[in-house]
């Protein structure tokens, strides 16, 4: 299910509002668990074993871990008090040995998870490529959200292994964690640590559901008006043949393409963040304003932040980080951005979106920051969003071929025109919701409502005016929805 | 909740996704939308095997949006906001001027292999029929668009105002003689009521001047428009209307009566007196009135007595033509690819067809898939 629906608007989220906030707090969680699996097995009924498989995993690992960590804990402070005793270092040893296994299994059910279900055809594809082989893997289809989930119950492990939670009992509670409905399927990544209070005790109040509407319905309009409008563009333009689009068509393409994918996924993080302050969470930010940036470094850490943060505290650190010599620090960030890339989709074009950006950061870390810092800002901005937006076509196309293709129509190289009649008239077309989306992935919009509406004692019906008006357009868009697709089934 | 205050925005959340919630639930169910002539999806039947491949969840979504309360109000505020903010065209649907709503076609590379493929077929199968025939016998219509005719009432910077390349393409590959060259003649009377406003067809004043080109051709006298008596039929909206479902007027259809008596036999089975089949007229699907709209195989008599017999080998848009044609033939069998399965070069001998026409409107040749048949 997604939320950007009819059946997420008018018969999941009423139905899930009463229930839980009728349910007495103790069932809170397990209204929230269960909801959460019928959300997700609404569209894949059979992938929900999947993803229970993937709870019990991690609840018992969890458990494990906690454990001997403790155990290990013990022995520690028996060595504090006789460092010499030899058979409580041996112990400490063992249960360090027996903590860590159980954080490689962990690690390696998640990944052989994910590994079998998202790159195994990819893998089984290239060795027949590379080696003229024919073996055949059945095509199976990506369970939705499994990148998302994978890594969340990864980090769950991890976390309690690291000392930054404590291992959760109830396996209902852990169950709400990794299934937890508003996140599931596109994000934020939630790192355990940063729940696992709320996951315990946490209020809802009138502020935050109201916070979570304005949030969930400025995701909806996103989504449905915006992001899903401006797909169309992008849908006629790069579905015809590179000499048959002109160099301006070609840009306004990839424009469209880029906006497309900003407010769809931002938007979808919009509603996520909305959807947990109503039920009293607090998740993460996952986007702020990647468009504005003026170095590519500074552009990962405005996009999709949760993704950046996980690779940071669960591959890049743990490498060695920043505190290693700098050769040592260029080979991490390879790793982590072939990585980056890899966990975007299981083709070729996103490992080398990964590398692409990666070798701009190792750039940028290296000398490229410090020469950006001293030109003008909008030197910095422009070198970002060309880069960014060449990006986009790398990442757009599966096939190399074809990206190849648009970016010689974008350098009108594939015997293209400059410009046609049609150019024009599609930029006419789209010119005002590209305008509203220029505006809106900059902070301006939300200054202005910070100064001019947010602390006004008219708030409340400036805010409700929103709602009404978005969400009536967005059912408008929604129950005429030819096109309402949905883009992470890659991740 | 906790102890806080209760917000209007809250409120009014709550209101509209329990209100539309209920209105959604207990709204009444249509079998069958006028504005979108389809068929509108029912609840879903349950059952473990469909839940469990996912298509029940798929079905019920349709449903829920099908069966969505005051579904046409929705869509219309969708095209609305469209055009409010500045879009010139909706569902392949441009706005054009005077009220003209023309359909756009756009062609991907595949559908490029299915157009060149078709466009040798039918100038294969005219070559041959041209020996068989002769060439005051065996033609061809390639029926230009709306939007290829009507130019000017697109949008601005909509058209790039040259001739359609399928056109092109087939003046090439079809013998000239056979080739009845319909650009220009329509383009000349562009400002005429050729077109629908609302519908992709031509009206039958746009086939009545394609009748006129085409008889002459054949060195037919064609009749006058003056010896015909004009019927109107107002309150048409046509096929590109539902597409976008906007207030629009409506069409008028005019069948022209010559007071010849003809009869007409459908797929072999049903007989019926007259060209027009009037029971068509009090449904939203009125330009069927013209001979019963689509069937594999129409023959009409009553024609001029000359034993000559016409082939058309046609889509929709021959229906309004060849009541103007089948005045000069005793024998007309019309046959549409989409629904006949057999070679069209043995029908044609098996018929005794003396003349063979091939009508078809541009964009639908492009997209056939059925000219197979022509290859024998």
């Amino acid at each position: 299910m997604v939320f950007s629906s009819l059946l997420f608007l008018f018969r999941f989220l009423p139905v899930v509002l009463i229930l839980y906030f009728a349910a007495p707090r103790c069932l809170k969680n397990a209204v929230l668990f269960f909801a959460s699996l019928f959300f997700y097995a609404w569209g894949e009924p059979v992938y929900v074993v999947l993803m229970l498989f993937s709870t019990v995993v991690d609840y018992s690992h969890g458990l494990l871990v906690a454990r001997f960590r403790k155990q290990e804990a013990e022995a520690d402070s028996v060595l504090a008090g006789a460092p010499e005793d030899t058979a409580a270092r041996a112990k400490k040893k063992k249960y360090h040995r027996y903590a860590v296994a159980v954080v490689c299994s962990s690690v390696i059910i998640n990944l052989g998870l994910l590994g079998f279900f998202k790159y195994a055809g990819f893998l089984v594809q290239t060795v027949n490529d590379l080696f003229g082989t024919g073996f055949v893997m059945k095509k199976l289809a990506l369970p939705i959200g499994i990148s998302f989930y994978t890594f969340q119950t990864m980090s769950y492990t991890l976390d309690i292994y690291r000392g930054d939670a404590t291992a959760q009992k109830n396996i209902i509670s852990f169950g709400a964690y990794v299934a937890l409905f508003p996140q599931l399927i596109a994000g934020p990544i939630v790192r355990y640590q940063t729940i696992a209070e709320e996951l315990r005790s946490r209020k809802e109040t009138w502020e935050d559901f109201s916070y979570g509407i304005r949030r969930f319905v400025t995701g909806v309009g996103k989504k449905v008006l915006l992001a899903n409008t401006i797909g169309l563009l992008w849908d006629d333009i790069s579905a015809r043949a590179p000499e048959q689009i002109p160099v301006v068509m070609a840009w306004l393409g990839i424009t469209a393409y880029a906006f497309q994918i900003y407010f769809d996924f931002s938007g979808y993080s919009d509603m996520a963040i909305g959807l947990g302050a109503m039920f009293g969470f607090h998740f993460p930010e996952n986007f702020r304003y990647p468009y504005v940036s003026k170095s590519i470094s500074e552009f990962w850490r405005r996009w999709h932040i949760s993704l950046g943060t996980w690779f940071r505290e669960y591959l890049y650190i743990p490498l060695g980080g920043n505190r290693v010599r700098v050769p040592r620090q260029v080979l991490n960030l390879a790793v982590v951005w072939l990585a980056t890339g890899f966990w975007h989709g299981a083709s070729w074009n996103f490992v080398v979106w990964g590398i692409y950006f990666g070798f701009f950061i190792i750039m940028e870390k290296l000398f490229l920051g410090k020469l950006l810092k001293r030109l003008p800002a909008f030197v910095g901005w422009l070198y970002t969003i060309l880069l960014v937006w060449f990006g986009w076509v790398l990442f757009a196309f599966e096939d190399f071929g074809r990206g190849i293709g648009y970016l010689k129509s974008m350098f009108g190289a594939a015997g293209n025109l400059l410009c046609n009649n049609e150019a024009v008239y599609l930029l006419l077309g789209f010119a005002v919701p590209l305008l509203i989306m220029i505006i809106g992935s900059t902070e301006l919009p939300s200054r202005l409502a910070g100064r001019f509406v947010l602390k006004k004692k008219w708030y409340q019906t400036a805010l409700s005016i929103f709602v009404v008006v978005i969400m009536v357009l967005s059912v408008a868009y929604l129950v005429d929805a030819s096109y309402n697709p949905f883009l992470y089934f890659r991740f | 909740m906790q102890k806080s205050k209760i917000t209007i925005s809250s409120v009014v959340f709550i209101v509209l996704i329990f209100g539309g919630t209920l209105a959604s639930l207990f709204s009444k169910k249509r079998l069958f939308s006028e504005n979108e002539n389809r068929v509108l999806a029912q609840l879903p039947e349950f059952s473990i095997e469909k839940l469990l491949d996912g298509s029940f969840g798929t079905d019920y979504e349709t449903y829920l949006s099908d069966q969505f309360f005051a579904r046409d109000t929705w869509i219309s505020i969708k095209t609305y906001t469209e055009r409010l903010i500045g879009k010139k065209d909706i569902n392949d649907v441009y706005f054009g001027k005077d009220g003209y709503l023309i359909e756009k076609h756009p062609t991907t590379p595949v559908d490029q292999e299915i157009a060149d493929r078709n466009a040798e077929r039918v100038a294969e199968f005219l070559k041959r029929q041209l020996a068989l025939l002769g060439e005051d016998h065996c033609k061809f219509l390639l029926v230009p668009g709306s939007i290829d005719v009507l130019q000017e009432k697109l949008p601005p910077f909509a058209s790039d105002d040259t001739v359609p390349y399928f056109l092109e393409t087939m003046k090439g590959l079809v013998p000239e003689e056979v080739y009845v060259d319909l650009y220009d003649a329509m383009r000349s009377h562009a400002d005429e009521d050729i077109y629908y406003r609302t519908d992709h067809h031509w009206t039958t004043l746009g086939a009545y001047y394609a009748y006129v080109l085409w008889a002459e051709n054949c060195g037919i006298t064609p009749k006058a428009l003056s010896e015909f008596t004009p019927e109107e039929i107002p309150d048409f909206y046509g096929t590109v209307h539902s597409k976008v479902n906007i207030a629009a007027e409506p069409d008028t259809i005019t069948l022209y009566h010559s007071g010849t008596q003809f009869t007409v036999e459908y797929d072999m089975t049903e007989t019926l007196e007259g060209l027009y089949v009037r029971k068509h007229l009090d449904t939203k699907d009125k330009y069927s009135v013209f001979l019963d709209g689509n069937h594999a195989l129409v023959k009409i008599t009553g024609g001029e007595k000359n034993g000559k017999t016409l082939l058309v080998v046609k889509d929709s848009f021959a229906h309004s033509f060849v009541p103007f044609a089948a005045e000069h033939f005793e024998t007309v069998y019309m046959l549409d690819l989409r629904y006949f399965n057999m070679q069209v070069s043995q029908f044609a001998e098996q018929c005794g067809a003396t003349d063979v026409l091939v009508l078809y409107n541009r964009l639908n040749l492009e997209e056939d898939t059925h000219t197979y048949l022509l290859t024998k």
